[in-house]
């Protein structure tokens, strides 16, 4: 859930390509979510600075990640 | 939190310049590897069995114990003569400890939408949906917490590479 490093100043801070072709576009889950779920999950984005998602912008992950 | 991009934050970071050291690249069920260090993941593991618990079954507390010196020192070891290196890992939990092993240290943290965690781990683990929601819910409020303590760069496994991209430059 976390990664712990020594410091966050790295030579390259180019976008990354690793794993790059594993990022896909999911549809959204057919089920709501649980409310302690859905309140912490927003409280996560919130902090993360994700832009809240349009309309028509599904929940995304990958094929194969982990 | 297991399926939630953490190799994939870890590899990111590794082709950034980050040093992992001899990193696990390859399993069965994520191509590229875990990128995890298998002493300090050994070192997570042991921690949750001591304290009652395990990934599925994650304790209150994690308890390092009277043996803390011993448990953290894969932390110390791992690449004593590197200025930069880090280690990827599903579990905050731990992190308490680590922060307290290692004063240095800084960390990152990535998470993702909580029923595409729980339908990855349905497809590999066959837990039900509810239980993998409520490891979610479990994991995620220790990152959170975590976050509140550390306030380190957060970012969503989410959207397309170029979003990704976008999101990661910052």
């Amino acid at each position: 859930m976390a990664t712990m490093i020594a410091r966050l100043e790295l030579p390259n801070r180019q976008a990354p390509s690793f794993f790059e072709d594993r990022l896909r576009t999911r549809p959204a889950d057919e089920a709501p979510l649980p409310d302690a779920v859905s309140r912490l999950y927003a409280e996560l984005r919130e902090r993360a600075g994700t832009p809240r998602p349009a309309p028509d912008e599904q929940p995304a992950g990958s094929r194969t990640d982990g | 939190m297991h399926r939630s991009g953490t190799s994939m934050l870890t590899g990111s970071l590794q082709q950034a310049g980050l040093v992992l050291g001899e990193v696990v690249t390859e399993a069965p069920h994520n191509a590229k590897g875990n990128r995890e260090y298998p002493a300090i993941l050994h070192m997570q593991e042991e921690l949750l069995v001591a304290s009652g618990g395990s990934w599925d079954r994650p304790p209150a507390e994690v308890r390092w114990g009277v043996a803390a010196p011993r448990r953290a020192r894969p932390l110390h070891r791992a690449l004593p003569d590197e200025p930069l290196w880090g280690s990827g890992s599903a579990h905050a939990a731990d992190a308490r400890g680590v922060a307290q092993a290692l004063p240095s240290a800084e960390f990152a943290g990535i998470f993702r939408h909580p029923a595409l965690v729980a339908r990855s781990l349905r497809r590999r683990t066959g837990l039900d949906m509810d239980t993998g929601l409520e490891l979610w819910r479990v994991y995620n409020t220790r990152l959170l917490e975590l976050h509140r303590r550390h306030a380190f760069p957060l970012m969503e496994f989410t959207t397309t590479p170029r979003k990704f991209g976008g999101r990661w430059r910052r």
